[in-house]
């Protein structure tokens, strides 16, 4: 019983944590230049949204998820153009963001709340998913959640072994040295913002398409900043964001379980967990130098 | 029912991020969109003769079911030609007729009007509504959410298109998404200006705005769902609402006959009276039927949050549950997943059969058309007073929706045979003595009055799951 209840436990954990983890991944990836993108959740929600409509429409799953992940993409160029371009506060510009595209996706989507859709099924992977113990919680799932546990490497060997990794945590530290250096820093912070909106719709595509098979409006219900809060978790570190997404999907998938087992816990003080955990981790790390956020955050470049 | 407003005080962010969303989709959302009235429609005094003769013919096609047979609140707008079976409802001005007894129930019986619960003393009840011949008499209707979410909103706008096809006289303008803040006051002030004579706000939480519209507005009437009127509630406002935990005992009859497993499951948003009515409610119909029956209990905290659901859901699946049941605003996520994972859904609000074609069992229903169709008739009489009325099976506002392939006959037969008991009285589910959790008799002998049972702050001794603190 107690084993059955740790794997079901740990393979909720993974189910839920996978569009967390993909928004938080881009929004390493935006922060690391420099932009605070605090629109991820609605660029989650036209991900979301976006997905739903044409896998409703076209019955083509695939197509579903690129267009959701693109559209993420192209609204986070909005919050680009203001804060990089523009010099707007983004704290202000990433708000604004995110209330347009609550609106947005609420008038568009709403002729498909409560459509049918064929979605991403789990596929478990050959072998693997035979595995004791491993087997059913990591390889049981649906194809995206294979792609999210992939990217993390992925995501850190681009900024810390790649020469364009290099450049972007340069830029987000201190974008004069790179531009003294000769190197253009808008492009690379376009860059970095653009892939983030890609992440945060690839996120959102997730939660409709793979693992709701559903569409309501605002139906991310706070992803999105839990994927902020978890890259302050993560210390803005691509690997640390998996543990990060886990540990956010693990306190949903054990409250639920422990409630159905009849254990009393209520589900009032696990939605505070992902935050009370940032703010420990922000309590153990804000004096020290190494988890310190990038220098570049606190200010916008006026170079070009 | 909204006793929480959406917008969730408790997590600040999302409560922000839901203002985001009703302020933005104030602009397109709730720009209350006249509801398509037939271009043919003629003014009433004109169309009263065809309309008349075409009502005529509708009735007089046998409305053959008994009470029991439970015909479903979603084909109810279909139905309601033949349910506002008389020449007189059709025709314009109604004023001498007797509508409640015309208004015929969705199981095809006659319509009951509920219980009056409570009458605010200051009421001196309004003026009646006029209306000019010639002209047609705007109703405006308020919802909190979309009205195609499969749940409470969608079971108002069923509501709604009912009374469109009963009343040809009757004009009908909504709003989807409407917050429960002075944005609903906005809309409604909106559908003033339009016309509107008499309002619907359905949202629990839709009660304040509609009151203070109603001190501006003494000549317009606002039926309110879910309320509960005070002494200081404006004279012009009404209250209406049902009592949906009685199609939750026959529910549990089908659940607890057709698990496997003998582990049902219920995914719970809040844990206010309603609900754990309704968990309750469930429960002693499983356990009528099968002893063995185990009810595990999961709170959401969180009216419509698809991705919480469907975790909520597999959880309960992966220990076991065969039959999940629920009371969240929106039904979808936990049927799909239901049905993607082959276990038997019972839904909540209206009938959600098109999202699980091969797992759905039923669902505890609201019919709300007969209601409001009797309810706009009593104000243009000038016999409408307002009140805090409740109803339930009896009256028809409360049903059972249509069973799903996968129940057998003599499943079906059980519950309808119960729905039947429940309506007529006979079967009083919540007849002691009962105990909570704690092993303490909460319900000693009788079923206690309504207004007893809607402070119900306890479960079952047995069910698995506790209530958040």
């Amino acid at each position: 019983m107690a084993l059955a209840f740790v794997l079901a436990v740990l393979t909720g954990a993974v189910r839920s944590a996978v569009s967390v983890l993909f928004a938080t991944l881009g929004e390493v990836i935006a922060e690391r230049a420099g932009v605070l993108n605090l629109g991820v959740e609605g660029c989650m929600l036209v991900g979301a949204c976006g997905g739903f409509i044409v896998g409703v429409e076209t019955d083509n799953t695939l197509l579903a998820i690129v267009v959701g992940t693109l559209l993420g993409g192209v609204v986070s160029l909005i919050h680009a153009y203001l804060t990089i371009s523009r010099g707007a506060n983004q704290v202000a510009s990433g708000l604004a963001l995110l209330f347009f595209c609550l609106g947005l996706t609420a008038l568009i989507g709403a002729p498909y709340v409560s459509k049918n859709v064929t979605g991403l099924n789990p596929v478990p992977v050959p072998l693997l998913s035979e595995l004791p113990y491993l087997g059913p919680i990591l390889f049981r799932h649906d194809l995206l959640s294979y792609a999210a546990y992939l990217l993390c490497p992925v995501v850190w060997f681009v900024l810390f072994r790649t020469r364009w990794g290099l450049i972007v945590r340069a830029v987000g530290e201190d974008a004069r040295v790179p531009f003294a250096a000769g190197w253009k820093v808008r492009p690379v912070q376009y860059a970095a913002v653009f892939i983030g909106g890609l992440l945060g719709g690839l996120g959102g595509a997730h939660l409709s398409l793979a693992y709701t098979h559903s569409w309501v409006e605002g139906m991310t219900n706070g992803r999105g900043f839990i994927a902020v809060a978890l890259v302050i978790f993560s210390t803005w570190h691509p690997i640390r964001a998996l543990g990060g997404a886990l540990v956010f999907g693990g306190a949903i998938a054990l409250q639920l379980q422990l409630q159905g087992l009849g254990v009393p816990v209520s589900p009032f003080v696990l939605n505070m967990a992902p935050y009370i955990l940032t703010i420990v981790v922000l309590l153990l790390t804000s004096r020290n130098r190494r988890f310190s956020m990038p220098q570049g955050l606190r200010l916008s470049f006026q170079g070009s | 029912m909204h006793l929480f407003p959406r917008a969730n005080l408790r997590d600040p962010i999302r409560g922000a991020a839901l203002a985001g969303v009703f302020l933005l989709a104030a602009c397109g959302g709730t720009t209350a969109s006249p509801a398509t009235a037939p271009a043919s429609a003629a003014p009433p005094a004109a169309s009263a003769k065809p309309s008349a003769s075409a009502a005529s013919e509708v009735s007089a096609k046998p409305v053959a079911s008994t009470a029991a047979s439970a015909k479903p609140a979603a084909s109810a707008a279909a139905s309601a030609a033949s349910a506002a079976g008389s020449a007189e409802l059709a025709a314009f001005p109604p004023n001498s007729v007797s509508p409640v007894k015309d208004v015929k129930g969705p199981a095809g019986g006659d319509y009951v009007p509920g219980t009056v619960v409570a009458t605010p003393p200051a009421a001196s009840g309004p003026k009646a509504i006029t209306v000019k011949p010639g002209e047609k008499l705007k109703v405006g209707f308020l919802y909190v959410g979309p009205k195609n979410d499969f749940g409470y909103n969608y079971a108002a706008d069923q509501g709604r298109q009912y009374v469109e096809k009963a009343l040809p006289w009757v004009d009908t303008v909504y709003a989807e998404n409407v917050p429960e803040n002075a944005e609903a006051e906005r809309v409604m002030e909106q559908m003033i200006q339009q016309g509107a004579k008499i309002i619907f706000p359905t949202s629990y939480g839709h009660l304040d705005p509609a009151s203070k519209e109603a001190v501006k507005h003494p000549d317009v009437l606002f039926l309110h769902q879910g309320g509960i009127l005070d002494d200081k509630t404006p004279a012009n406002v009404g209250s209406y609402f049902g009592e949906i935990w009685e199609a939750e005992y026959p529910a549990g009859i089908v659940a607890g006959k057709m698990t496997k497993s003998n582990k049902l499951g219920f995914i719970a948003a809040f844990p206010i009276p309603q609900t754990l009515l309704n968990i309750n409610g469930i429960t002693l119909g499983a356990k009528s039927v099968n002893p063995k029956a185990e009810m595990h209990v999961v709170f959401t905290a969180d009216w419509c949050n698809p991705a919480k659901q469907t975790e909520a859901a597999q959880s309960l699946l992966d220990q076991g549950v065969d039959v999940i049941s629920q009371h969240q605003d929106c039904p979808g996520a936990i049927v799909q997943s239901s049905e993607r994972r082959g276990a038997l859904s019972i839904g909540y609000h209206a009938d959600a059969s098109p999202l699980a074609p091969k797992t759905w069992a039923t669902a505890p229903s609201w019919n709300w058309g007969p209601t409001y169709t009797d309810l706009i008739l009593q104000a243009v009489k000038g016999t409408y007073k307002p009140s805090t009325l409740r109803s339930g099976l009896d009256s028809g506002v409360v049903v059972l929706a249509p069973f799903g392939p996968a129940v057998p006959t003599d499943v079906k037969s059980a519950a309808t045979t119960a729905l039947a008991d429940i309506a007529s009285g006979k079967l009083k589910p919540f007849t002691g003595p009962l105990k909570d959790q704690s092993g303490v008799v909460r319900i000693e002998g009788e079923q206690p009055d309504v207004s007893k049972l809607e402070t119900m702050d306890w479960l079952l001794n047995g069910i698995i799951g506790s209530i958040p603190k």
